[in-house]
């Protein structure tokens, strides 16, 4: 268990600025996720933790201690790659021997480790077996027990999941979360799929073009986000964004928070739309709606609605966003006025 | 119906190109094979044929009677393993340097084993005599292994295939906290194995059957291989008796068969792209 501070951490490739002055702090014990688009930096974030891509400039702190300087391999971490990385000429108890080899671990303890850690993640049959001779949901097995072998401070994750099939990806990650219930430990996972940081993070930090746009629970970053970046990465499809009219700024509302509705109901925005598109996915269906040379996307449980239809929302499913992205909350003073141009919309 | 009929001709076509390849590079084995069994009559007979009325199995005795063969055999040995000794020994890291480190003057590293590996060895005779001359190691074996402890081919092949592997497993070894010598031995030299026995074979094969250098260098029996003892079976006083010559092919080139016999599986597979998942 540990602490990580990231302290003004810079992070170049030639003339390309990555990460600049950076500053986080990973509490000890929490299952973190970063999340962004591909090049948005959290894997150069999660390399530089590592020790595998050091910093430019800055410091990286381990339960106050700086690590900065230290190698990899005493940094007391363990890292869980996108292709695994196993050592395809050994065998599986090898590959987890491996670390503890270099530990020094002494033969019998670690037998007795390796044991113990093939018998929690069921390999125990497969440790004689060459990875080339396992299932990519086995290698990822054999990826995780190289990893919690060697008893880290912080398990470090980047994109694990990203090689398997959709229905083995949902299954390990609920291992996964449970995992992290036993260990107790911190997890740093790196991931751009918004349902995996959603359901296994305690926290999750949002980043773009190297900058932290938004770190909290899942909750809050679904249903708060504090700027437009965030509103629209998170949750699909997507926030619905339009123009205030007569002002410069924007107003947002989810798929599902719209009410739709054959007949005229008495919400806060009321509109009247045409159903262009409609995509059943099983439990619910998406909508796409068309008025007023706008198309939307709203979601439902409902699939029985005519051609033309009426949608409304609650006023406080409504978010409203300035020109630069940013949230407009209630306690500001432009708030009132720019939502009651909402309701006239 | 016409389309078959040309993937059929084209099937034929290339199985006799096959057929024509493997008799060009076969038939040169056989008539050794076939001459080292013959009589010297039959061996100078015009016009040649490819059967012996007889084996002359005595011929390989014979060959083996005339000189000091065991001393020859044991130099070709020491001198072609002492070679891959080296050879290996000097370009595993050399090649692992160059394909995972990024050091100032690594392009101009690799760039002048790329030189070295295009500049003739004949060029550079004189000058190694010379200086194995001075340093009065002319009557031992050394001059046959030392000029050869790098080899530019095998240095090349062995960086292309470091440069393939993945460098997360690196990283992952690096964070199992392997040093780097560890990682270089344990975990990289078996993921190019292939490509290593490749090269190694190749080496062994120019070294052991290497013929104009140790004829340069050498000025005793005591110290020459076999190549340069078959050489002169030649060059007797009693005419060019060929069936003796081939004899003594067959025993040079026994051990490189029976090599590549067991290792043909290995040396194939250096050529070919194997991708690590």
């Amino acid at each position: 268990m540990a602490k990580i501070e990231l302290v003004k951490v810079t992070k170049r490739f030639g003339n390309t600025t990555v990460l600049e002055n950076l500053d986080l702090t990973i509490e000890d014990g929490e299952f973190t996720v970063l999340i962004g688009a591909s090049g948005c930096g959290k894997t150069t974030l999660l390399r530089m933790i590592a020790g595998i891509g050091p910093q430019t400039s800055g410091q990286i702190l381990m339960d106050g201690v700086d690590i900065s300087d230290l190698p990899p391999g005493k940094r007391d971490l363990a890292m869980v790659f996108q292709n695994y990385a196993i050592y395809p000429t050994m065998s599986v108890r090898e590959n987890i021997e491996y670390g503890l080899k270099n530990k020094k671990v002494p033969t019998a303890e670690r037998n007795r480790l390796i044991e113990e850690i093939s018998e929690i993640l069921g390999i125990a049959d497969y440790l004689k077996r060459r990875p080339s001779q396992l299932s990519g949901g086995q290698r990822q097995r054999v990826a995780l027990a190289r990893a919690m072998v060697k008893k880290p401070k912080v398990f470090l994750m980047d994109e694990p999941l990203s090689n398997l099939d959709a229905k083995l990806r949902a299954h390990m990650r609920v291992e996964l979360i449970e995992l992290h219930k036993k260990l107790n430990t911190t997890f740093v996972y790196v991931t751009h799929d918004q349902v995996e940081a959603m359901s296994m993070a305690d926290r999750i930090i949002l980043m773009d073009k190297g900058v932290i746009q938004q770190e909290d629970s899942p909750s809050v970053i679904y249903n708060n986000p504090c700027n437009r970046f965030t509103a629209q990465f998170i949750g699909s499809p997507q926030m619905n964004i339009l123009k205030v009219p007569d002002t410069e700024f924007f107003f947002g509302f989810r798929p599902e928070k719209i009410e739709l509705s054959n007949e005229k109901s008495d919400k806060f925005v009321q509109k009247k739309a045409r159903i262009v598109t409609k995509e059943m996915l099983g439990s619910e269906t998406l909508y796409q709606l068309y008025f007023d040379n706008i198309s939307v996307m709203a979601k439902s449980l409902s699939e029985r609605f005519s051609d033309e239809i009426y949608f409304s929302l609650n006023r406080e499913d409504i978010l409203l966003f300035d020109k630069a992205g940013a949230r407009i909350y209630n306690k500001d003073n432009r708030f009132a006025d720019t939502l009651e141009k909402v309701r006239g919309f | 119906m016409q389309q078959k009929a040309a993937s059929k001709c084209w099937h034929t076509i290339g199985a006799l190109a096959k057929i024509a390849i493997i008799v060009i590079f076969i038939f040169p084995f056989v008539w050794m094979l076939s001459t080292s069994l013959k009589t010297y009559k039959e061996s100078i007979a015009y016009p040649p044929s490819l059967l012996m009325a007889q084996p002359q199995w005595e011929n390989f005795k014979t060959v083996w009677n005339s000189g000091n063969y065991l001393m020859y055999f044991r130099n070709t040995i020491v001198v072609t393993l002492s070679i891959l000794a080296i050879q290996t020994f000097v370009s595993v890291p050399c090649a692992y340097a160059l394909a995972r480190y990024e050091f100032r003057g690594s392009g101009l590293c690799f760039a002048i084993v790329l030189i070295s590996f295009m500049v003739p060895t004949q060029l550079t005779f004189i000058s190694v005599y010379i200086m194995f001359a001075d340093l009065e190691m002319l009557n031992t074996l050394w001059p046959q292994i030392l000029p050869f402890g790098a080899n530019a081919f095998g240095i090349f092949m062995l960086r292309q295939a470091f440069k393939q592997i993945p460098g997360e497993i690196v990283e992952a070894a690096r964070l199992d906290g392997g040093s780097e010598v560890s990682i270089m031995l344990k975990i990289m030299l078996p993921m190019v194995k292939p490509s290593l026995v490749a090269t190694t074979m190749f080496s062994f094969i120019s070294h052991w059957n290497d013929y104009f250098w140790p004829f340069v260098i050498t000025n005793s029996d005591a110290i020459r291989p076999l190549t340069v003892a078959i050489a002169q079976l030649r060059d007797s006083e009693n005419g060019n008796q060929w069936q003796l010559v081939m004899a003594g092919n067959v025993i040079l080139v026994l051990p490189i068969l029976l090599v590549y016999i067991f290792l043909h599986k290995r040396i194939i597979s250096g050529f070919v792209y194997n991708g690590i998942k």
